[in-house]
């Protein structure tokens, strides 16, 4: 079986003051003082897949990690090389695709149609700078086959390219067999973090090439970048909210109660 | 005749109440150890002796009372206030130990800003204190990573440091008098007085005694005005730590004093550098005090550094976000927990010392030792945080993942053999096996080498304050097996 | 212009999709406005206990086959499309109906925008509004292609500051005409060899509460807290703790709040005798709503609290029981 992951990563917003949002031209915000990780809904979807990795026997098992941005992002494809990801893919691109999922599903789609094709492509749910919960299933639309959204479980299955999926629908626990091809949307995972590589082994993989994709090869203009998007953003902007402590004033305790309870407790409960 | 459990709890009640002495059997076992053993604690798992009870104590008399009575029924007692410790100080290494908690006696008794002191109970949270000194444009000048847990009480009692210590000192720079109690119920009172030339400075035998000699209840610390508009922040790159620390020693030996003084080595600065400084040292300082002072010691850094044509110097944005993420506060002990269950990968530190001659010598054997001896490392670095006149601090960091064992094996097949391989390194090179978490329990099997010939002074100390010996049994000094 | 919430008739969660729905119509929509409601469901819809903001003037119902089979809701909503050719549609905040307004818009061409707090119609540009970076900012959309299909932002059904709902509660009495739309679908479900579904037990806990009050060592005794105990179970919601509550035996350590404990997010916390120590905080934080009393002014737990009382604890915990007791 053949597994595309595509992950993203961004910058880890807590570490932001208040100060620190502003917006700057062209809708920017500078978040390159703060580290970056993995997006958390893509960690899980990588752990996932590593897990299904290691009950797999089988040597068809392959797994490709794909992302898309600049050369920053070869430093984490590494990192997944060191947990033992056969191929890692980076679809080379500078533009601003924050709010643009149609644009990056369609550069998925395209590596999967014209370069390289993939019986299952795993895809966190949402992103947390877009926040924009599109690309997956655009790229279910994109490729024309099926999609499994709030997935929080991936298990190998007996028969021949199958996968036991868990997803939820609300209150809803889903379990189903299904059969490659399709997309999954990975959702609220109880267990996110991925786990670590040995310094040994990220040694050994530290020289090993990663797989770069210009849009040229995809066969994406570079003007389509807006051209493809459904949705144009307007403007962006910053409301600190904060809590603002209100105290609740009376003579005596009981009578600091009543207010309590009239004007903000009654409503908050049944 | 040996008392019994049943017998020390009731003796105890009748001393400070029924209400303070708690029996409950999870708190005892959460009791029974600190985070050193994080790993068995996540797994609820408790290797060490359950103590007979821990004991809220509320007053100096009451710390009288309880010592007196462990020390004439030869009980094994553990004193505790913020319960951050990290080198098994709080373990309670015998059968029937006694926790006796300071962390109910937190009353900051006075601030004096015309002598520049603050006096405050042992349970006192470093915090609380902190914040409200700044309320009032005072500092402690103290700020440990544990600030948001520790209390005054154990942050003398462990020799504890802060990040601001190359300007401020460590706690034994700042405590002015202390009261502590000692196991035959003696109470004892050092003044606050500047300085004086009375005979051997007594202080010493309190900081750093890790609860193996007395229990403290009430510290009086100096106070510093609190200038923070002042702040410089200076962040640099560079590819050597050798580098780095001639550099350090170069801003220390002229006679500067910035605050903060800190090399981080790639490895360990990854996670908080690698976005400007992949695979690069990163060297950062910052300068404070009245302005003309900061003003002048930046100046004096940037000169310095602007010597070492491989420093890069970057934005201070990078540094300040950085240090804004610092401390070790609750949300990340937390995250922790969660994210050591779910990875098996775990991390602890080791922290050393040593003079600017033998430093970077230390740093290079210990790294490379542990790539080599230790299986399933995921992580091996270091950083200096605290320098001197004559030297400074390496704060070695590792993480490993767990493979194929249980939770009480880890500190056997990892933790030991790693801190065992600092240790030893480090005091062959001259250097001391602790900079500032406190011996604890699993550095003692070499606390004779750290001090040789002067190791007599620490027994007889041990020996004439502790003759019974029930403080803290097996802390600094190993258990007689 | 013409608009259409739809609505997953297959979940037991009909009800808290229609409550959402209806606030957001209510805050987005003027009172004019008519919005027809579909609901796509495999299972019989007992409409006499699902209520409808007065803006629904029809209900169009569509039996599926499947519960979770999105390809098959999606060529449902197609056809229904054909036929009514909605300029807005409306989905509800759920991950698997805010997927829904993704693929349709992509089918038909239109645009879709997932987690939108407010709509409006502007210069002949249909705008939202919507929350990224992590909560941490608003961003507005024109979106460029009709149908405008969005998921909304969650959270509506739990819109307390508008009065406007129970105003007009009248309104609600009456049931739009409901008509049965028959859809034969072709959708492949050749590709699901199996499946099973489980309902997820959603027996309240300390984490999963609604309500949680939690206390701190500012109670008093262990003896206290059999009165806090009760406090909560009168607003149906749980009792937890901070650390020294539970390393003083009051309570078990199961109910510890906090960073060695349980971080909790319930809709109201009410932090009674808590000094607000960063351990602490950090499990009760992201709370949508802190109630704090405390007897120190100065505590820091008052600086991340919406509302608070400075008094005796214990008073003012009493005075609330006597006033839930009274309710009844």
């Amino acid at each position: 079986m053949n597994i595309l992951v595509c992950f993203k990563n961004v910058p880890d917003l807590d570490a932001l003051s208040v100060n620190d949002w502003l917006i700057e031209d062209h809708f920017q915000v500078d978040t390159s003082y703060v580290r970056t990780m993995l997006n958390p809904y893509d960690e899980s979807a990588l752990e996932l897949t590593l897990k299904l990795g290691d009950a797999e026997k089988n040597d068809d098992f392959k797994l490709t990690a794909l992302t898309v941005g600049t050369s920053h992002l070869d430093k984490v494809l590494k990192t997944l090389y060191a947990l033992k990801y056969d191929l890692g893919v980076r679809l080379d691109c500078k533009s601003d695709i924050r709010f643009n999922p149609c644009f990056v599903s369609r550069m998925i789609c395209n590596y999967v149609k014209n370069i390289k094709n993939h019986q299952v492509i795993i895809l966190g749910s949402q992103s947390n700078v877009g926040d924009n919960a599109k690309t997956p299933l655009l790229v279910a639309e994109g490729l024309g086959i099926p999609c499994i959204t709030s997935v929080i479980g991936i298990k190998l299955a007996e028969q021949k390219d199958c996968l036991s999926i868990t997803s939820k629908i609300d209150d809803l626990i889903i379990e189903q067999i299904v059969k490659a091809p399709f997309v999954l949307a990975v959702g609220d995972v109880p267990t996110s973090y991925i786990r670590v590589p040995t310094l040994k082994d990220r040694i050994q993989y530290k020289e090993k090439e990663i797989k770069v994709f210009t849009l040229e090869d995809l066969e994406i203009k570079e003007n389509d970048v807006e051209e493809e998007n459904d949705t144009q953003l307007i403007e962006l902007s910053y409301e600190k909210n904060g809590r603002n402590c209100v105290f609740i004033q009376g003579h005596h305790s009981s009578e600091k109660a009543n207010v309590l309870y009239k004007e903000y407790l009654m409503e908050r409960i049944k | 005749m040996k008392i019994t459990r049943e017998q020390i709890v009731e003796n105890l009640m009748n001393i400070v109440g029924e209400d303070s002495v708690i029996t409950d059997e999870q708190v005892l076992k959460t009791s029974s150890h600190d985070r050193f053993r994080k790993y068995e604690d996540i797994n609820g798992v408790y290797t060490q002796p359950i103590p007979a009870a821990v004991v809220k104590v509320k007053s100096t008399d009451e710390v009288a009372q309880v010592l007196k009575f462990m020390n004439e029924n030869q009980l094994n007692v553990v004193p505790r206030t913020g319960a951050s410790a990290t080198e098994g100080g709080l373990e309670t290494a015998l059968e029937n130990s006694v926790v006796v908690d300071g962390s109910d006696m937190n009353k900051i008794i006075k601030i004096d800003v015309y002598n520049m002191l603050v006096t405050a109970q042992c349970g006192v949270s470093l915090e609380v204190l902190e914040d409200k000194l700044r309320e009032q444009g005072y500092t402690t000048g103290h700020s440990p990573q544990s600030k948001p847990l520790a209390q005054m009480g154990g942050l003398v009692a462990t020799r504890s440091i802060g990040q601001f210590s190359t300007l401020y000192g460590g706690i034994e720079d700042m405590l002015v008098g202390v009261e502590a109690v000692f196991p035959n119920g003696n109470i004892t009172r050092i003044k606050n007085v500047p300085r004086r030339a009375a005979g051997p400075d007594i202080r010493h035998v309190i900081i750093g005694s890790e609860g193996a000699l007395c229990f403290i209840t009430e510290v009086t610390v100096k106070i510093f005005k609190y200038m923070p508009e002042n702040n410089l922040l200076y962040g640099y790159t560079l590819d050597n730590m050798k580098t780095g620390f001639e550099i350090l020693r170069e801003v220390m030996i002229n006679g500067y004093k910035p605050s903060v003084a800190r090399l981080y080595d790639p490895e360990d600065g990854d996670y908080h550098f690698s976005h400007f400084a992949e695979g690069k040292c990163v060297l950062i300082f910052m300068a404070e005090g009245p302005k003309a002072i900061a003003d002048a010691t930046g100046k004096a850094i940037e000169e310095i550094v602007a010597k070492y044509k491989e420093c890069k110097k970057v934005d201070e944005k990078f540094i300040q976000v950085w240090f804004d993420n610092l401390n070790w506060d609750p949300a990340k002990v937390a995250e922790e927990r969660v994210e050591i269950v779910e990875t098996h990968n775990l991390g602890f530190t080791t922290e050393v010392s040593g003079n600017w001659d033998i430093i970077n010598e230390i740093y290079e054997v210990c790294i490379e030792r542990i790539r080599n001896e230790i299986p399933d490392i995921t992580l091996i670095g270091g950083h200096s945080s605290h320098s001197y006149l004559n030297g400074t601090n390496m704060y070695f960091v590792y993480y490993y993942n767990l493979v194929n064992i249980k939770p009480e094996e880890e500190i056997d097949k990892y933790h030991n053999p790693i801190q065992d391989i600092i240790v030893e390194e480090t005091i062959r090179a001259g250097g001391s096996m602790c900079h500032h978490h406190g011996v604890g329990k699993h550095r003692t099997h070499f606390i004779q080498e750290e001090y040789q010939s002067s190791y007599y002074i620490l027994e007889t100390l041990k020996k004439s304050f502790d003759p019974n010996g029930i403080m803290n049994a097996g802390t600094i000094i190993p258990l007689n097996k | 212009m013409k608009t259409v919430m739809i609505l997953n008739g297959s979940v037991n969660a009909i009800l808290k999709q229609a409550e959402e729905l209806n606030n957001y119509s209510i805050k987005n929509f003027s009172k004019n406005s008519l919005i027809e409601a579909w609901i796509l469901t495999d299972q019989d819809v007992n409409f006499n206990t699902i209520s409808f903001s007065p803006h629904i003037n029809c209900i169009k119902l569509v039996k599926v086959r499947t519960k979770h089979v999105a390809e098959e809701y999606i060529k449902a909503i197609i056809m229904l499309y054909e036929k009514c050719k909605p300029e807005i549609m409306i989905f509800g905040s759920e991950a698997f109906v805010s997927g829904l307004a993704v693929r349709v818009a992509c089918r038909l061409k239109g645009s879709s925008c997932v987690g939108v707090k407010r709509n409006q119609y502007l210069e002949k540009h249909f705008i939202v509004e919507k929350m990224v970076y992590s909560n941490n900012l608003t961003a507005k959309f024109i979106m460029k292609n009709m149908p405008y299909c969005i998921s909304i932002a969650k959270g509506f059904n739990h819109m307390t500051e508008q009065s406007s709902i129970t105003d007009d509660s009248e309104a609600y009495q009456k049931l739009p005409n409901v008509e049965t739309v028959t859809f034969k679908t072709e959708v492949d479900t050749e590709w699901i060899r199996s499946f099973t579904f489980e309902l997820i037990n959603t027996e309240e806990g300390l984490n999963t509460s609604k309500v949680v009050v939690a206390i701190g060592k500012g109670i008093g005794s262990k003896e206290k807290v059999v009165l806090y105990e009760k406090l909560a179970a009168l607003m149906e919601g749980k009792l937890g703790a901070s650390r020294p509550v539970v390393m003083n035996a009051w309570m078990p350590m199961e109910r510890l709040i906090g960073a060695s404990g349980l971080i909790i997010a319930p809709e109201l916390c009410v932090a009674i005798g808590v000094s607000g120590a960063a351990a602490f905080t950090v499990g009760i934080e992201k709370s949508k709503f802190i109630i704090a009393i405390n007897k120190d002014q100065e505590a820091p737990i008052f600086k991340i609290a919406n509302v608070a009382i400075c008094a005796d604890c214990e008073e003012v915990a009493q005075a609330l029981i006597n006033k839930l007791n009274g309710r009844i």
